[in-house]
């Protein structure tokens, strides 16, 4: 505890007396490579591709943030870029470029699941720190021994289901559900529903499945299938807030309306220009943040002035920003990032994660490097007003809506 | 007739010498040509994954996309088998790669093969599964070929996608059902095969890939420039060409589509010798789209095109290259409405098309044969005209028993062949003896034609009999009945115009039907004495119709009189003993017609029996023992010319057509053919 | 089960609208518009802007995107259809033209205006409708009526007017008609004019529902040319009853067994009939004749 309270100090301290030495902030430049202090973070991400949100997102947080947080700090970090081109054997291309040609002492993302598992086990061999910001595939984080040099600061898939599957499986009216949930043909939807299921045989409740194609024109048979099943507890699980909106109008064309309809944060990207206030009233989502905290609003304030708009992924600028708070606080530590090992016990040892005003306590540990915890009570549900611009309305923890209904 | 002006510069160096004397030194030629490809093939590869000898890091990224490259060429001379040379055009390569990744991973780990095994087990699988594609496709021509196999490459992906046995979009292996994301390095016979994952082992997966790339690359070249090579060309210049030439086109098709997909399969196992992984985001669309773009890109139908197109497309797409366009369009055209790599690809593709129709080594290889001038034809030059002596060096035709003079050779009886409500032949009678010429003259829409269809089975009679030496000819197929001894020339010469004319009559022996695949493949040393012999006697037939000169030429760039030539000697190369030409004398000028007269006269003598189609009544009235007038697919006449063209019926059939035939006189009947004697 | 049958049913419209973009082009010229998709993607982008940026109405934003993109339809069909199918029915490079044509215009709009998806603003039937007891959304609805319009319409222009008699002229054998003083050019050129205007029209209303963005057209692309294959590409009633067959295939195997089998089950169905009946239920079976 006291030494991590010493390192929390020695920022502060560095803060004053390196800010005028880095004022430069974030290079492209390698020169100070061999500096104390210093990092070089291999960013890899789907630049041209179908999704390049995830790219244009990350490194905008990095430009926005990152200046902020070197000089918080007293670090230099240098970031290289990778394009995986949205493609798995383009992800394995470009992990090797950054691990071997570029030879950085920490691999951030790639931010999708599908190029992040063909690259999962590479860099773990690799033996260097792996900075999850984004792709929240719980197969992704392996928690034993050596193997363990991945730390994420978005949430676990695994996480997500376990903590939604508590408001989801609690009762209606006295009476056990008949849980539905409705998941995206990818590695997340899928792990999302054996979660579902596993959490369903145990405690005796009816599961059903339905599995929706990114981009599908309609969702109708897949909405009477759970109408059929008596589904009165639904979790929408899809990566796509259009294709949410695609579900909820096939939901409302069918006057299909269960008791408790939950989503994922996925629902603030594009979801409510397609979709109107009547589709969304009593559609609730899960996060482990508060976007209505006051971080959330420092750091969507700082956004739109830099980029004048809001991010089309919330969570990625969000979890972005804590991953390279995280990581600058290890590299102090450490001394310097080309000690991988001593970067990644340091990450294991964090006191705290900052994110502007908002700290996570002793975030990660020996065989967890995972930031986010599945504890209902650190989780928000929140839903929309019916207002037509739909603003994020918060009604408390996950735990407060289990306990008192929300 | 001498040839005048002919390009004796460089032709007479290929035609001066008598075939017979070249017989050695083109048999240790071509040898050594294909020694000389194997070892710059092993070289280039060997080069190829030296800088992975050491294992460093650095080398990694170079080993991937090596090997990818290897994938993708495999991948692409299979296809270059269905959509170049067959022109086929499929979107379906990346199915078989998928399924060649899947099956070989699946069998590794589940099923517990050792690598060999599962290898061969893979290539197996997907050729039987190539095959039962085209057993449901092949009856489908152009554009539903395309899509029947786009189809089936998004299938494979939506169903690889979501199998849950195969890891669904968790990829194969995962941690969730395998306990690793990684398959372990293969082994052979005790040797282990690192995939290029990992900085400081070393990549020897690159040497079985580079081993298998270079055999593959030897024995689908030897494919390609066999028999069974030119068979595929001919079914893509048309089903019927190749029928009519012996090949049985639908298992021709089979197999080639079955080979192709051995190869795409191939292709998938080396993606998984490289990355280890499979995710089913991998193959989709754009992976059959890049596959095609390779092959069009470097060269349908040529041999080497689609490795240079493969390599060449996957270096654009995984490397950086393209960045710097894309940066400069975003300095000096717009930040915002710019293209990035894969939309530079699609305007690569549309340019390519545009400025290289036959792809990088197509158009190069054209200009370098136009620099050094073998395309050259000098128009004036008469067609069938300018052998000489050359025509009789050789005298193909041994006759065999049943080509007794005078012995019946075709005998037509009471055929009729009716289309919808339109009664085409009539019942109709019909005998061509050995050593004679049955010439059958007509207005247009008489049902001349339809006759020449009935008897090589292009067209089924609706009743009657047709039999050729006394085999009924009405229920067999085209190919069938070209291995009997039966061949034709068509209206319209049916050529493959952008192969040289040696390789046309090349085509037109039996080998192009009978050759199995492996054999071509393997070229075993039978096959360069066999390849001497066809050189040798294709030559022959040259010097017979008056091309020996032309030899090199390509056929697209002949004047039409040479096209019709070059077509009969490829009708002869089979050594047919019936052989019907259907309006040989059409385009010609009267000095060629003069030729053609005399070479018809000279397979009469040898014996053959000869069915002429023929508007063009000098060419008729010196040829022909019988003529059979029709009319509305009936006989109208029949008899000797003579008797023939005075019949004031036959006058009256075609004089009362003028709109339709155009002539005023019967020995003149087509002005455009220009046979006034 | 009236459920699967109207939704089906009331599906297929989306997809044969689309697949007369398809069917229009290869009666008259035997070419298909690979990235026919992407005009819808261009049609919709076009009344966003028109709309947004420019200010006119709804309706007016919509015609002069649907003409606007009909011309790029004709200007298509001029630089990058016809010079690649000179050389007879085996010449497929069009197709491979069209494809890198659809590789532009996604990665432009993908630079240009992102990949998610926005919403065109206006043109949504945003109402619930009832048929025959079973509800739909108002605005499939609508694209089914206009589909079945646009059938209708096309239909009677081409049997009636002389402009119609061309065009069959030139779908019966092109050459002929080219002596005949028709230029199959002309014609080839207008129908990849209407049909793309079609395909715009589609674009524009089926964006008002799920939102603009270059993704738009793949799932599309499928759907409309599966309809097209099934109800036979030479036929301009096919699409019609393709897209009902393939909605009421897919809705129904979806509800059955999971919508993500619903897509393969229509992929099947073109399979089977492309080995069955290669020129569709409705489509012109032509006798080969050397």
């Amino acid at each position: 505890m006291s030494a991590r309270r010493l390192a929390k100090v020695g920022a502060l301290l560095l803060t004053a007396s390196v800010a005028t030495a880095c004022g430069s902030g974030s290079s492209e430049s390698s020169s100070s490579r061999d500096a104390a202090d210093s990092a070089v973070i291999g960013v890899i991400g789907p630049k041209t591709g179908p999704a390049p949100q995830f790219w244009t997102e990350t490194n905008r947080a990095i430009q926005l943030f990152a200046p902020k947080i070197e000089k918080q700090y007293g670090v230099h970090l240098t970031f290289t870029y990778a394009d995986d081109a949205g493609t798995p054997a383009g992800a394995s291309r470009a992990v090797q470029t950054v691990l071997n040609e570029d030879n950085v002492d920490a691999v951030m993302g790639p931010p999708q699941s599908a190029q992040a598992l063909q690259v999962a086990d590479v860099v773990g061999r690799a033996q260097r720190p792996w900075l999850l910001h984004s792709a929240s595939n719980a197969t992704l984080v392996p928690t034993a021994g050596d193997t363990n040099w991945a730390f994420r600061t978005a949430y676990n898939s695994d996480d997500l289901s376990d903590v939604s599957g508590q408001v989801l499986f609690a009762p209606i009216d006295g009476k056990d559900p008949v849980v539905g949930i409705i998941y995206s043909a990818d590695a997340f939807g899928q792990a999302a529903l054996e979660t579902f299921k596993t959490y369903g045989e145990q405690h005796g409740v009816q599961v059903v499945g339905e599995s929706m194609q990114t981009g599908a024109t309609d969702f109708n048979s897949g909405i009477s299938r759970l109408k059929a099943a008596g589904v009165d507890s639904l979790f929408i699980n899809m990566t796509s807030g259009a294709d949410i909106a695609t579900v909820t109008e096939s939901m409302a064309v069918d006057d299909f309306d269960p008791v408790r309809k939950y989503a994922t944060a996925n629902v603030l990207a594009d979801y409510r220009g397609l979709a109107s206030p009547s589709e969304w009233k009593g559609l609730y989502f899960i996060d482990p943040e508060n976007f209505n905290g006051s971080a959330y609003k420092a750091i969507l304030s700082a956004y739109k002035s830099r980029f004048g708009g809001v991010p089309d992924l919330y969570t990625t600028v969000f979890n972005t920003y804590a991953m390279l708070d995280a990581y600058a606080q290890a590299v102090k530590t450490a001394g310097s990032g080309d000690d991988y090992s001593a970067v990644r016990d340091a990450l294991e040892n964090l006191p705290a994660v900052h994110v502007e005003d908002q700290s996570y306590e002793k975030p990660f540990g020996p065989g967890d490097g995972e930031l986010d915890e599945p504890d209902a009570a650190d989780w928000y549900v929140m839903g929309f007003d019916d207002t037509p611009q739909g603003n994020i309305v918060t009604l408390g923890t996950v735990q407060h809506c289990i306990d008192k209904g929300c | 007739m001498k040839p005048t002006n002919s390009p004796r510069t460089t032709a007479q160096r290929w035609t001066g010498r008598r075939p017979g004397r070249r017989h050695a030194g083109l048999r240790i030629g071509a040898l050594q040509r294909d020694l000389l490809f194997l070892v710059a093939a092993a070289v280039v590869a060997a080069l190829a994954i030296l800088p992975g000898r050491t294992g460093e890091g650095t080398s990694i990224a170079t080993m991937q996309l090596v090997g990818q490259m290897a994938a993708m060429i495999v991948a692409a001379i299979g296809l270059n088998l269905v959509a170049g040379l067959t022109r086929l055009v499929s979107l379906g390569q990346g199915a078989f790669y998928a399924l060649g990744a899947y099956a070989f991973s699946y069998l590794l780990l589940d099923v517990g093969l050792p690598a060999l095994p599962a290898m061969l087990v893979t290539v197996l699988g997907c050729a039987g599964v190539g095959a039962v594609v085209a057993l449901g496709s092949l009856r489908l021509r152009g554009p539903e070929f395309t899509m029947i196999t786009l189809a089936l490459a998004v299938l494979v992906q939506q169903i690889l996608l979501r199998w849950p046995e195969l890891g669904a979009a968790s990829g194969y292996p995962n941690p969730l059902q395998h306990g690793t994301g990684l398959l372990d390095p293969v082994s052979v016979l005790g040797f282990e095969f690192d995939p290029p994952l990992t900085g400081g082992v070393v990549a020897t997966a690159m040497v079985p890939i580079a081993v298998i790339t270079v055999v593959a690359l030897v024995l689908y070249r030897n494919l390609c420039r066999s028999a069974w090579g030119r068979s595929l060309r001919a079914v893509g210049e048309s089903d019927m060409l190749a029928a009519h030439l012996g090949v049985n086109v639908f298992w021709r098709k089979t197999a080639a589509l079955a080979l192709s997909s051995a190869l795409g399969a191939v292709g998938g196992i080396f993606y998984v010798l490289i990355y280890a992984h499979v995710q089913p985001e991998s193959f989709d669309l754009f992976l059959s789209i890049s596959i095609l773009l390779a092959v069009l890109l470097g060269g349908g139908g040529t041999v080497l095109g689609p490795v240079i197109g493969s390599a060449v497309i996957v270096w654009l797409q995984q490397s950086q290259v393209l960045d710097g366009v894309t940066s400069f369009e975003q300095e000096h055209l717009s930040s915002s409405w710019y293209l990035s790599t894969p939309g530079l690809l699609g305007v690569l593709l549309i340019l390519v098309l545009f400025l290289m129709p036959q792809g990088i080594t197509g158009t190069l290889a054209k200009l370098w044969s136009h620099r050094a001038g073998q395309t050259t034809s000098v128009e004036t030059e008469p067609g069938i005209a300018g052998g000489g002596d050359e025509r009789r060096v050789v005298r193909l035709l041994e006759q065999p028993d049943q080509m007794r003079d005078g012995a019946q050779a075709l005998l037509l009886t009471d055929v009729t062949k009716r289309f919808g409500g339109l009664v085409a032949v009539d019942a109709l009678d019909l005998s061509v003896d050995y050593g004679s010429v049955h010439a059958i003259i007509g207005p247009n829409g008489a049902g001349k034609s339809t006759v020449a269809n009935l008897v090589t089975g292009v067209y089924r009679p609706g009743s009657g009999s047709v039999a050729f030496e006394g085999t009924e000819l009405s229920t067999r197929r085209p190919h069938d009945i070209a291995r009997l001894g039966v061949a034709r020339t068509f209206q319209t010469p049916q050529l493959f115009s952008s192969e040289t004319v040696l390789e046309n009559v090349k085509a037109g022996f039996a080998d192009t039907a009978s050759l199995p695949w492996w054999k071509a493949s393997l070229k075993p040393p039978g096959q360069y004495r066999r390849e001497a012999e066809l050189d040798r006697d294709a030559r022959a037939l040259l010097a017979r119709v008056g091309l020996a000169h032309d030899e090199r030429t390509l056929a697209g760039a002949l004047a039409y009189g040479k096209a019709r030539a070059l077509e009969i000697a490829r009708a002869l190369a089979r050594q047919p003993r019936l052989l019907i030409l259907d309006e040989p004398a059409a385009g010609l000028n009267s000095t060629e017609v003069a030729v053609l007269g005399e070479l018809l006269m000279e397979l009469r003598r040898d014996g053959m029996a000869l069915v002429v189609v023929e508007h063009h009544m000098d060419l008729v009235a010196s040829v022909a023992d019988v003529v059979t007038c029709m009319a509305e697919g009936r006989v109208l006449a029949r008899g000797t010319a003579a008797e023939v063209l005075a019949d004031q019926e036959v006058v009256a059939a075609y004089l009362g057509r003028p709109a339709e035939d155009g002539g005023e006189t019967l020995t003149d009947p087509r002005p455009a053919g220009g046979g006034q004697a | 089960m009236m459920d699967v049958v109207v939704t089906g049913l009331v599906t297929g419209g989306l997809y044969a609208l689309i697949a007369q973009g398809f069917v229009l082009t290869y009666i008259t010229t035997n070419t298909l518009n690979f990235a026919i998709g992407e005009f819808m993607v261009v049609g919709a982008f076009l009344a966003m802007f028109l709309h947004g940026n420019v200010g006119l109405t709804g309706l007016l934003a919509i015609a002069v995107a649907v003409l606007v993109t009909g011309l790029l339809g004709g200007l298509t069909y001029r630089v990058l259809v016809l010079p690649f199918s000179t050389e007879g029915k085996h010449d497929t490079r069009w197709l491979l033209t069209t494809v890198g044509l659809s590789f532009v215009i996604v990665n432009l709009t993908t630079n240009a205006e992102g990949a998610n998806r926005q919403p065109l603003g206006f043109g949504n039937v945003d109402s619930i409708v009832t048929v025959l007891g079973e509800r739909v959304t108002g605005q499939q609805l609508l694209l089914a009526v206009v589909a079945v319009v646009v059938t209708v319409l096309l239909v009677v222009v081409i049997s009636r007017t002389r402009l119609g008699g061309d065009m069959r002229a030139v779908s019966e054998d092109a050459e002929t008609t080219a002596l005949m003083g028709i230029s199959p050019r002309r014609i080839g050129a207008l129908s990849y004019v209407v049909a793309m205007m079609l395909v715009g029209l589609g674009g524009i209303l089926w964006a008002a529902q799920t939102g603009v963005s270059p993704g738009l057209g793949p799932p599309l692309l499928i759907a409309a040319f599966s309809a097209g294959i099934i109800g036979g590409l030479t036929s301009l009633w096919g699409p019609l009853l393709g897209g009902a067959v393939y909605g009421l295939v897919t809705a129904a195997v979806g509800t059955a067994l999971g919508s993500l089998w619903g897509e393969v089950s229509g992929l099947l169905v073109v399979i089977a009939v492309l080995i069955v009946r290669p020129e569709g239920l409705l489509g012109r079976r032509v006798e080969i004749k050397v």
